[in-house]
């Protein structure tokens, strides 16, 4: 069977060579295609005996293909695979329980390279047309800059305990410091010309997600800071928040207190900038929607599902939200347009909690 | 009442182990058994009618002085031996049950972590070890909770009138393995003494292919190696003719690196340690008609775990405080019947439990055997009741079978009901544990055919055993909410057959010696889900042992090849881990002056060089070698 994809897939890839050949002359020069080109990827971070994978939502098919790095490339992908994040035709897959990233080609999943030296790595983000950043939570915490040329780490900069997602703002580089497994109050603004850390904004306990709205202010999501006992018991909880903030001189617009015993991990904005959406992951698994410009959060949640993880396709703005029963059986994908309808629902791989895929 | 006062008695007092018993039914021997052994946790020899039962040749422990339980069992046992590296932390799984459905009982006490419910089998060295009988199927009624997929009985048990005997057993092998063991025993008519000692090194750096990266290049295994060093004294000594009193001490410490799987880039950094003391003593008495053993038992293990990327240090200790009186007496010429009560106390401290935890455990237990004078029929009747922290477990029973049809074929059947009661973790780890959990519970039926025939030089030994075993409450972790939590949830329906065989030839000279075993295991989660119907994880559906050797005046060739076959490694049966095929060549001279006996044998592991994993991802070694001397002091 992957024997057969395999061929299927390297006819279609050929396929799509020949077409991007012979249509040169082109002056609109359309994006090269291939079996993966025209979907979404779906982030299964899996568990530690089976390992993680990626899953393939193909909006042509409406049908999701499972396993797809382990189908293209006959090796497992790795462990707790954390994240997906495109860079022009590449694809740069963060296997956090494995320590590396693993670089494909995005329209035909085939393997490019393995990113190494890594502690934890979490999430990558583009920084310049050569160079990317990496999150990791090893070492107290850093963010190693990668030669996108090479795949090589060519520096490091220290960031706070357990930096997570990064947003890119022209050269302007914020790091959500999350806390890991204890707690962080920071955002970093980073120069990513210089790699040096600029400017440390002052948020809500353990910041996880970060978005930016039509009106240009950063838009934080806390986690909150849970404490537990030897006996994990929870002994103190501070509540998790949102926080506004001007992108240009840093400063706290606004900033909302979400609740004082739940703590959603996942903060997406909606393709015109005008509302965000939070909630899912292990202590939350609810979706709220609200508009930038209201005074209150919203009082009910999208629908009445417990997701892992999400996120929006700003295409059309469907929200792709995932469902993560437990940690040995497959999840579920669930397509939901944005009046709250649900428009389909597969079965993916273990443990899904993103598609990779977020709006700048 | 009297039975509890015997109880703080045997506390203070000493005592048993294998006399020359009553000529005992015969094991039903299996292949890798040739003689009947007497083994001591008598009940195994008396009461285990229509269970299958086999013991390890003596012959084969001694090629395996060297090295651990665990390597014996994954080559000579139908028992699938999971291993997480070579030499690394190993737990049994018999007839498809799980890693705490195995008792592993050591001159009849238990064995099994009272937090886990595992044995790792790495840590039981042969050259510690006498006897060992492996009992596939369950049998709760004898043996208790825990023994649900089967039993592995191992006895170190010295005999009388030896006078003084030294062994030492080294090996150099592959890998920096080195391994050296002292045995220096002294008996006479009314007293023996056993001390023994060994030192296990490895750097275990071995290579392997690494399937999971780009290259798929060749890489050493790091963070693997371990050290273990152990010391047993064992005491016995004859009152009079008929009463016995024994001791056995038994200290041991390891120290082991955790290597990472395939799937991480960078190397493990994770290690354990452990250290156990495990005393008993016991006092027995044997009449004419009737044996009375009264025994006792301390165990106690440490182990601490270290995790430097997470700074995580944990450490958790257990401790078992076991006595036991058992009772055997027999009517007539055709009854025998045998009571017993264990009462054992269990503690284990661990950061991860809300404060320590003990539990108190009272077993009764009895038996009632019928048999025929020439002992061609034999059925047995047992039953058992558990009673922890003043709550009753459902009763156990079983009734066995075993009837000599023709002196060349005999045939025996048993149906038990068994239980597990569920572990510390399951019950207290962290916020997640249940301490509303149910035992685990479940019915075996087997039957099982042997056909054995002896001639002048031929011996041809078949067996064929069908088993079927359907449990319930099967304890598994689920997530509730947004945490895991154990719960009592699983019905797994395990069936199959073994069969294994043997043919030898025995000739002045030459002895040529064939066996094997295949396995046939369905294991299925009857769970009414999603899961309906799959097999369960990391249960191999085949599984296989042949060997052939010959025996040449001082010389000794063999040949042996385990198959085993794919394992899942996802429940929905999606991912797998490819079968294997091992197999490992030895060659033997044995050596036999007057004064030191012995034996220089060099080995070849893995001879076809396979590339193979057990558990997923774990790599396991590519051909390596060992050179093996044994030797052995006698004087009266």
């Amino acid at each position: 069977m992957m024997k057969k994809l395999n061929l299927i897939g390297w006819a279609l890839v050929s396929l799509a060579i020949t077409v991007a050949l012979s249509s040169c002359e082109d002056d609109d020069n359309p994006p090269p295609s291939g079996v993966y080109s025209d979907g979404v990827f779906i982030v299964n971070e899996g568990n530690s005996t089976s390992g993680g994978s990626i899953s393939y939502y193909s909006y042509q098919g409406d049908t999701v293909s499972n396993n797809i790095f382990q189908t293209v490339n006959e090796r497992p992908l790795g462990t707790i695979v954390q994240s997906l994040t495109k860079i022009d035709d590449k694809a740069y897959i963060v296997a956090n329980g494995s320590n590396k990233i693993e670089v494909v080609d995005r329209h035909s999943f085939k393997e490019l390279a393995t990113i190494t030296g890594l502690e934890s790595p979490r999430y990558i983000t583009a920084v310049t047309n050569d160079k990317a950043y990496v999150t990791q939570w090893g070492n107290g915490g850093q963010i190693k800059v990668v030669d996108l040329n090479n795949n090589r780490i060519i520096g490091t900069i220290e960031a706070g305990t357990g930096p997570e997602k990064l947003y890119t703002y022209y050269n302007k580089i914020f790091v959500a410091n999350g806390g890991g497994l204890s707690v962080d109050s920071t955002v970093f603004v980073i120069d990513a010309s210089r790699d040096l850390v600029v400017d440390t904004i002052e948020v809500g306990h353990n910041p996880k997600d970060m978005v930016m709205d039509i009106d240009g202010n950063l838009w934080v999501l806390c986690y909150g800071y849970v404490q537990y006992d030897e006996n994990w018991n929870v002994t103190s909880e501070s509540p998790s928040e949102l926080y506004k903030i001007n992108n240009i001189n840093h400063t706290i617009v606004d900033s909302y207190i979400i609740s004082n015993n739940t703590h959603p991990e996942h903060l997406e904005v909606s393709p015109d900038g005008l509302s965000i959406y939070y909630g899912g992951g292990f202590l939350f698994g609810n979706i709220f929607k609200m508009n930038i410009h209201d005074a209150e959060l919203p009082a009910n949640p999208l629908n009445d599902n417990y997701f892992y993880g999400f996120n929006i396709d700003w295409t059309d703005g469907t929200l792709f939200a995932l469902e993560a029963p437990n940690f040995t059986s497959n999840g579920t994908l669930y397509r939901i347009n944005a009046g709250g309808t649900v428009l389909g629902n597969y079965e993916v791989g273990i443990g899904p909690n993103g598609i990779g895929m977020k709006k700048k | 009442m009297n039975f509890f006062k015997l109880i703080v008695c045997c506390f203070l007092a000493f005592s048993i182990q294998g006399f020359a018993e009553e000529p005992d039914e015969g094991i039903p021997a299996d292949t890798i058994a040739l003689k009947e052994v007497q083994i001591s946790a008598q009940r195994i020899d008396h009461f285990s009618t229509g269970l299958k039962v086999s013991s390890i040749e003596k012959v084969l422990m001694d090629e395996y002085k060297t090295q651990s339980l665990a390597e014996l069992l994954a080559m000579h046992s139908q028992i699938f031996i999971k291993s997480y590296s070579n030499g690394g932390v190993t737990s049994p799984s018999t007839r498809g049950s799980g890693a705490n459905h195995t008792a592993v009982l050591w001159n009849g006490f238990n064995l099994q972590d009272p937090m886990n419910g595992m044995t790792n089998l790495s840590h039981i060295p042969i050259s510690f070890i006498d006897e060992i009988v492996i009992q596939q199927g369950g049998s709760g009624a004898l043996f208790g909770s825990g023994a649900l997929g089967g039993a592995i009985h191992l006895n170190s048990n010295t005999p009388y009138n030896k006078g003084l005997e030294i062994n030492t057993h080294h090996k150099y092998g592959s890998f920096q393995s080195i391994f050296n063991a002292f045995n220096i025993n002294y008996s006479n008519s009314k007293f023996s003494s056993s001390t023994r000692l060994f030192k296990h090194t490895s750097k275990n750096n071995y290579e392997y292919k690494n399937m999971a990266t780009i290259n798929r290049q060749t890489e050493n295994l790091a963070n693997a190696s371990y050290q273990r060093f152990g010391l047993l004294q064992s005491l016995k000594y004859k009152i009079n003719n008929s009463q016995e009193v024994s001791f056995n001490g038994w200290y041991q410490n390891s120290f082991n690196e955790l290597p990472s799987t395939m799937l991480n880039v960078n190397p493990g950094e994770e290690e354990q340690k452990d250290e156990l003391i495990r005393l008993t003593a016991g006092w027995r008495r044997l009449g004419e008609q009737s044996t009375t053993t009264v025994r006792t038992a301390y165990l106690t293990g440490k182990n601490s775990y270290t995790n430097p990327t997470f700074n995580d240090t944990t450490n958790n200790q257990t401790n078992s405080l076991i006595a036991e009186i058992e009772q055997k007496f027999q009517l007539g010429n055709n009854h025998l019947i045998n009571l017993g009560v264990n009462e054992t106390y269990e503690t284990a401290s661990s950061e991860n439990y809300g404060g320590d935890k003990y539990r108190n455990r009272i077993s009764f237990f009895t038996s009632y055997k019928i048999f025929n004078l020439k002992n061609t029929f034999s059925s047995t009747l047992s039953f058992r009741n558990e009673i922890i922290d003043n709550a009753t477990t459902p009763i156990t029973y079983s009734l066995g079978i075993k009837a000599n049809i023709f002196d060349w074929m005999t045939v025996t059947s048993n149906f038990a009901k068994n239980y597990r009661i569920p572990t510390f973790n399951e019950l207290y780890w962290g916020n997640w544990g249940n301490p509303d959990l149910e035992p685990e519970k479940g019915f075996s039926e087997d039957i099982g055919l042997t056909l054995q025939k002896k001639y002048s030089v031929n011996h041809f030994r078949l067996n064929i055993t069908a088993f079927n075993s359907n449990i319930d409450n099967w304890i598994i972790w689920v997530p509730d909410h947004s945490v895991w939590t154990p719960k009592n949830v699983q019905k797994v329906w395990s069936r199959g057959m073994e069969s294994s065989l043997l043919y030898q030839i025995t000739m002045t000279k030459l002895k040529i010696r064939f066996t094997a075993s295949y396995n046939y295991t369905r294991t299925t989660n009857e769970t009414n889900n999603t899961l309906n119907n799959k097999q369960l994880i990391y249960v191999p559906l085949h599984q296989y042992n042949w060997g052939i050797s010959a025996h040449y005046k001082l010389f000794d060739i063999k040949y042996n090849e385990s198959y085993t076959g794919r394992r899942y490694t996802s429940e929905n049966n999606q991912q797998y881990v490819d079968a294997f095929t091992l197999g490992n060549v030895q060659l033997g001279m044995k050596i036999n002056t007057s004064i030191i006996k012995g034996k220089l044998t060099f080995s070849v592991n893995n001879i076809w060089n396979k590339s193979y994993q057990v558990m997923a991802w774990y790599p396991m070694p590519l051909r390596n070698y060992a050179i093996q001397l044994s030797l052995n002091f006698n004087h009266k």
